[in-house]
């Protein structure tokens, strides 16, 4: 095992299986063949005698295959076995009796031979020091696996055999961990799994730093003043870039006299929770959003495995710093080095609250949730009331109906029964973060998708295979209407399950290609009619059509033919138009610049049962005409999705505005889903 | 003989009319659309909800327009669900 540390002077020093030594080497010289051990011995000699003639600050290395040949492929060579012995008795014999007392081990194994340099004069007085590993080489992708297990095995390093590079533990492999043959099986078989054994974990988690889990993450904890849907719109990460946007620390100035050694990062906590771990502190935002990350991409600040520090040191004085900011910069420089040397974070004991990490890269959130704040006592102390009398405008401000949205805290439900797949954790959350208690109970009653996705850029439900996509991203470049195109394109799909359950719900075979949603289809009649006489009502479908003529067209028709000329065809026109002038308008205000979801919702009821001319005229939300033109039904199954979205909100107030203007409609969902809650 | 009722609702829909395109002249999203109508004879085939004067929307007639390529919000679908769609099975 690679150590700078001096062992104690004994030659031949094993750290196990010593006593049975003479025994495996007679034993494996007995079994091997004898033309191959020649030729490995005769490599294994050539490589051994350079070993022991080399001078004293060489050093130098080899690793053998289990039949002594060198071995010259790639992988990164994990010391699990280690021995120590001084380099001049390093010889074939003692190594051939290494791999011998291993050839019971199955799986990717191989011997590594070390000569280490002699670091001073006293360093090593009766010889240098060698060592004999048997390694495991496992991949690159299991490089944080390795780390920890050769930590917790007290290791120094894992060697990269493709990069001859050494990536260290912090352990001075002074004194392996012994572990059984058991262990050493078990350590093999979860490596090929990409997870860690327990009792590896177990002993790492007792270490005193990050917590991990099998898969050897550890789990950060974020609080934020930034809001998920925020979060959403500046790319779905945690952004160092917003470093000092929150609860500023002293590290914050910085930032300024240091702006050539400043790394952002962003502050998390870590074994939150657990005994030792991160208490938040006040000031710190209400959104908690937890990441996880692979606990050796953190380096280890305080403990400093790889002498940063020393590095960092020398570069300060070299500079000539000031003493009363040289502490303060050498830190920064130290940062900026673990920066540079590839850690995407580290992680330190020393604050104030407990274990912290600061993280240098963007880390895309498993969970969050928004914590409930304790308002402040109000004082009992009356407020003073002004006597002057405020002056009343004689004109009459412009009152928006809806009221600012103001996030409500709930509980949330998970929703399970869905296969997710892209940003997945997110959207169970998200849908249920938008929906209110009935509308979770209906989604709970009913089966879940087949498939949410959230890949690609578009929203739409695929009756095909139940498939529901939807972006977490900003779709049209302007607006974010989020909340709305969740529970949209979920509406589509408790529109599709009705129609299932109505032709005899098979969950393995949810398609019947001519008729896959309920309210495209005769059984929705009732909700169809109470559409258009809504519509009908509002002149947005008029004589029963959805293909009116527009004002120009009308009038054309009225000066052609004196037969058409009948006022009240006109008449109808104006009414109808003057509402979509209003009610474009005060939308378009209500929905205001950056767009609100849930007024889109109701716009795109209004635009289907004008067939498009409404977004179309007047450049509001909807579906293009060619959408509404396709099938005649699609205004129903639209407006259906849209009234799941306005129904199933948090916040009512839409719901209320909708049933203003859609009021038989509104009537009618509300029976609709009363009968599925009660079915 | 001159009906003066209908002289006047006429009068009201050409205000609504001029209105209206006023309106629209200013709407970058409105003016591409027609500018596409002009150049391929159709509309673009838009199938996803959103606004005619979204950016992206824009953008993206404004490309087809340059490479002469009728714009087709079909394309973004699997070649399946471009069939689905056709049949009612997608819904956006």
């Amino acid at each position: 095992m690679k150590s700078c540390i001096d062992l104690p002077n004994q030659p031949g020093f094993e750290s196990i299986y010593a006593p049975h030594l003479q025994n495996a080497v007679n034993r494996g010289l007995n079994e091997a063949d004898e033309k191959t051990e020649e030729a490995a011995v005769r490599d294994m000699n050539s490589i051994l005698s350079n070993m022991r003639k080399a001078g004293a600050d060489v050093e130098d290395g080899a690793t053998f295959n289990m039949d002594g040949s060198e071995y010259d492929g790639g992988g990164i060579a994990l010391p699990i076995i280690s021995t120590n012995q001084p380099v001049n008795l390093l010889n074939p014999t003692k190594v051939n009796s290494f791999i011998n007392r291993h050839k019971d081990k199955k799986g990717n194994i191989k011997v590594g031979v070390f000569k280490f340099k002699r670091e001073s004069k006293t360093q090593f007085k009766q010889a240098d020091k060698s060592s004999m590993d048997l390694n495991i080489i496992i991949q690159p992708w299991q490089k944080n696996l390795g780390l920890i297990t050769a930590k917790v095995l007290r290791q120094n390093s894992l060697f990269d055999l493709d990069a001859f590079e050494s990536f260290y533990t912090g352990e001075t492999g002074n004194n392996p961990l012994r572990i059984s043959n058991k262990q050493f099986a078990l350590i093999q078989e979860h490596l090929d799994k990409g997870t860690l054994p327990p009792f590896v974990v177990d002993k790492y988690n007792k270490l005193g730093g990050p917590f991990i889990n099998n898969k050897g993450e550890t789990i950060l904890t974020h609080w934020s003043n930034q809001s998920v849907e925020d979060l959403i719109k500046s790319g779905g990460k945690i952004n160092p870039a917003f470093h000092g946007t929150g609860k500023r620390g002293s590290d914050w100035r910085n930032k300024g006299n240091f702006s050539k050694q400043w790394v952002d990062f962003t502050s998390y906590g870590i074994n939150v929770g657990k005994k030792g771990g991160y208490k938040k502190e006040p000031g710190i935002g209400n959104t908690k959003y937890e990441v996880s990350i692979e606990a050796t991409e953190l380096y280890d600040f305080d403990s400093d495995p790889a002498g940063l520090l020393d590095i960092a040191k020398e570069v300060v004085t070299k500079e000539g710093m000031y003493p009363s900011v040289a502490k303060e910069y050498t830190n920064q420089v130290y940062i900026k080095l673990i920066s540079d040397a590839g850690f995407s974070g580290l992680w330190s004991k020393k604050g104030p609250n407990g274990i912290t990490a600061s993280v240098f890269k963007g880390l895309k959130p498993d969970t969050f949730e928004e914590e409930k704040v304790v308002e402040p006592v109000k004082p009992k102390v009356k407020p003073i009331v002004p006597i002057v009398k405020p002056i009343v405008p004689t004109v009459k401000p412009i009152v928006p109906i809806v009221k600012p949205i103001v996030p409500t805290v709930k509980p949330i439900v998970p929703v399970t029964g869905a296969i997710v797949t892209g940003a997945s954790p997110i959207y169970d959350k998200l849908l249920n973060k938008f929906t209110n208690d009935k509308a979770k109970q209906i989604i709970n009653k009913l089966d879940k998708p087949l498939i949410i996705t959230t890949e690609g850029n578009r929203g739409y439900h695929q009756g095909y295979s139940d498939k529901v996509t939807v972006p977490l991203d900003n779709r049209d470049g302007v607006y974010i209407d989020l909340d709305a195109v969740v529970l949209h394109e979920y509406g589509h799909h408790i529109d599709f399950m009705l129609k299932q359950i109505e032709l005899g719900y098979n969950p393995y075979h949810r398609y019947s290609p001519s008729r896959a949603y309920k309210i495209s289809h005769l059984s929705a009649d009732r909700f169809k009619s109470t559409l258009v006489n809504d519509a009908k009502k509002l002149g947005l479908i008029f004589r029963g059509s959805v293909t009116t003529p527009t004002p120009k067209e009308a009038r054309s028709k009225l000066l052609v033919n004196s037969k058409e000329s009948n006022s009240e065809l006109v008449k109808n026109h104006i009414i109808r138009e003057e509402f979509l002038l209003k009610v474009s308008k005060q939308l378009e205000f209500l929905a205001g610049p950056k767009g609100n979801g849930m007024i889109h919702n109701i716009l795109d009821i209004i635009d289907g049962t004008t067939g498009g001319e409404f977004s179309n005229r007047y450049g509001l939300y909807g579906h293009p005409r060619g959408y509404w033109k396709k099938s005649k039904n699609n205004k129903f199954s639209e407006a259906f999705a849209n009234l799941f979205s306005l129904w199933a909100y948090t916040d009512k107030q839409y719901w209320i505005l909708a049933k203003d203007l859609f009021p038989e409609t509104i009537n009618e969902f509300e029976v609709m889903m009363e009968e599925v809650l009660n079915d | 003989m001159i009906d003066i009722k209908a002289v006047m609702i006429l009068n009201k829909l050409d205000s609504i009319i001029k209105d209206n395109n006023n309106r629209s002249s200013f709407r970058p999203g409105s003016r591409i659309y027609k500018e596409h109508i002009n150049k391929f004879g159709v509309e673009p085939n838009i199938i996803f909800r959103g606004s005619l004067e979204s950016p992206k929307l824009i953008s993206g007639i404004k490309q087809a327009i340059d490479r002469n390529i009728p714009y087709d919000e079909l394309n973004e679908l699997s070649p399946e669900e471009q069939v689905l769609y056709e049949q009612g099975g997608l819904q956006t």
